[in-house]
């Protein structure tokens, strides 16, 4: 398979997912009707002690479970969709063809990602302006909203890769083992809980990872999640190579 | 059964037949019966195949023999013509004939009857202006 | 006559019952077979095998010379059973997918089978008949120049008028392409008149196998053969 391929490959799974979705008004009117209660809130009970925008930070802790489920969805389609022959006929290995669903959850998990803390800072700063608090907190709010944002990116392509193995073995003859799967969905998706243990997010510190308390070893947390993120991906391939049954 | 009309030809095929055979005489019959005239262009094998719906392959097979036949003959970019030669025309009326009496006889004879009653039969018949 | 597919005691049991058993079959080159037989003869498990989908637990299966893989795949147009198209798409869309994603797809082929089939560039899967659907599918596997091409039920639940159009589009297709098909259907009937060589299947076995001009000959239409057999 040459990259223009893949490429294309990968673009055809992005546009199965925005298109309809996109495309359907309620959609956007659903968006805009939290915005706007967003907006009254922060304006109401916007200052400094009552209602933080940090607190919608909170939210991004939903996150890896979403990333993981738009991959699960993205496998779990070609069957639902009975395209599954077409996918699987195609003259690529299907490493190739996992990746490029990998890949493209991966681009919506980073773009949804930037679109949510976008939308948090751009709250914060309607915020700031309504109750002219002034911007010299803004750049430490924005770190910290990049903090959560480099998390959440480490650990989406191991959220993702279980979501295609969790839709692999769901559809083969493993399928037993899929409770045991959606567990460790649990444990797993639930990283910036663990993470955020031991800080305090109501006084601005992220987790102990950049306040200092947990030493430089962390960092050696990144590599270890996508080595296991990438057992869990050989798992979904070879599941899709020897187990599926259609 | 239905009947298709392809070209001036008519066809009725059934299918727990072998189709080549039929498409060969069907066309051999429409010649003799001069329902294609001699050196008339006749479909190609995809029209024919189209307006039978069957196989290409059933249609070039019967093709073939016919030009094996001499009855038709191809002529590279234009396509399949009956041929000029009316003696070919001639010969395959008469051996069409020669088979729809053998046909016949044998039936007859199946049912009992001797040459000499068929030939009364033919007489009687004959006279009735057929 | 040289052989396309070959296929030996191929057998493939799922947890209640054998799809295939002892199944045998070889599918001559440039021709037309028919695999024929009702639902759960084994005939779809089989038609998945020839592309790697499925894995004989049994046996021996060459197509095209190799063992089934992803790589033998550039050489096979594969219609699957009960196939949808991708939801979003159109039909300009469908045709770029398989311009960009199928070996030896000719894109002004596909353009004038979609002409043919009566199928506009802008008109959406989501807006498709089933019979516009199945029309598209088909263009899309027609337009290759590829040895082998498989349709697995492709008249499946289609109106009329589209199988018409799909029929007359096969017609064409073998008129001006030397290619081996291989097509599984229940709808015998309008189709037997396309076949050369047929494969009756049951109970995971072969019942009956042969040209269709001298099974004919011998004992009727494949209509008539398969009320003897299945009835």
């Amino acid at each position: 398979m040459n990259n223009g391929q893949f490429a294309f490959l990968i673009r055809h799974e992005l546009k199965l997912e925005s298109c309809r979705r996109f495309a359907r008004s309620w959609y956007w009117i659903y968006i805009a009707s939290v915005a706007v209660v967003l907006f009254v809130a922060v304006a109401i009970w916007g200052e400094a002690e009552g209602f933080k925008s940090e607190y919608l930070l909170l939210f991004s802790f939903g996150l890896p479970f979403v990333f993981c489920m738009i991959a699960f969805q993205k496998l779990k389609r070609e069957w639902t969709g009975n395209t599954l022959g077409w996918w699987l006929a195609l003259p690529y290995p299907r490493s190739r063809l996992l990746l490029a669903k990998l890949a493209a959850s991966f681009g919506l998990a980073v773009g949804i990602s930037v679109l949510f803390f976008a939308g948090v800072a751009i709250v914060e700063t309607f915020n700031l302006l309504v109750h002219g608090l002034g911007f010299g907190d803004f750049g430490r709010f924005v770190k910290l909203e990049l903090h959560f944002l480099l998390i959440l990116v480490v650990v989406s392509p191991l959220m993702q890769a279980l979501g295609l193995l969790i839709a692999a073995v769901s559809k083969s003859s493993l399928r037993p083992l899929t409770p045991l799967l959606w567990i460790t969905f649990g444990l797993f998706g639930n990283v910036l809980n663990y993470l955020n243990g031991p800080a305090d997010i109501e006084y601005g510190e992220a987790w102990g990872l950049f306040g200092g308390s947990v030493t430089g070893w962390i960092w050696l947390a990144v590599p270890a999640v996508w080595v296991v993120a990438a057992l869990l991906f050989a798992g979904a391939v070879n599941v899709c190579k020897k187990y599926l049954v259609l | 059964m239905n009947e298709i009309r392809v070209g001036g030809m008519r066809f009725a095929l059934d299918l727990s037949q072998p189709l080549y055979e039929q498409v060969l005489e069907q066309v051999r019959s429409s010649i003799a019966k001069g329902e294609i005239a001699l050196g008339e262009k006749i479909p190609s094998v995809r029209e024919m195949a189209q307006a039978l719906k069957i196989n290409p392959n059933t249609v070039m097979r019967a093709y073939q023999e016919l030009e094996r036949d001499q009855l038709t003959e191809t002529r590279r970019g234009q396509g399949t013509f009956i041929t000029t030669d009316a003696d070919k025309v001639s010969h395959i009326r008469h051996r069409l004939a020669e088979e729809a009496v053998e046909e016949f006889l044998a039936r007859m004879s199946s049912l009992g009857f001797t040459a000499e009653d068929i030939a009364n039969i033919l007489r009687a018949k004959g006279g009735e202006g057929r | 006559m040289s052989v396309a597919i070959k296929g030996e005691g191929i057998t493939k049991l799922y947890a209640k019952r054998r799809a295939l058993d002892g199944f045998d079959i070889e599918v001559p080159e440039y021709a037309i077979t028919a695999i024929l037989g009702p639902n759960g003869a084994g005939k779809s498990t089989f038609m998945r095998m020839l592309t790697g989908m499925v894995e004989p637990d049994a046996g021996t299966l060459t197509v095209l010379g190799e063992r089934p893989s992803w790589q033998n795949n550039r050489r096979i147009s594969y219609l699957p059973d009960r196939a949808r198209w991708y939801q979003g798409h159109t039909v300009e869309k469908a045709i770029e997918w398989g311009a960009r994603l199928l070996p030896e797809f000719r894109k002004d082929e596909a353009w004038e089978l979609a002409g043919s089939l009566g199928l506009e560039a802008d008109l959406e899967t989501e807006g498709m008949s089933k019979g516009q659907e199945a029309r598209l599918m088909l263009a899309l596997c027609l337009a290759r120049e590829v040895p082998l091409l498989i349709l697995d039920e492709p008249f499946s639940g289609i109106d009329m008028l589209s199988r018409e159009k799909i029929v007359a589009a096969l017609i064409d297709s073998f008129s001006t392409r030397r290619q081996t098909v291989l097509i599984c259907t229940h709808e015998i009937a309008e189709t037997e008149s396309l076949f050369d060589h047929a494969v009756f299947v049951n109970d995971g076995r072969t019942a009956l196998a042969g040209s269709v001009e001298d099974l004919r000959a011998e004992r009727g239409s494949m209509q008539d053969i398969y009320r003897r057999i299945y009835g």
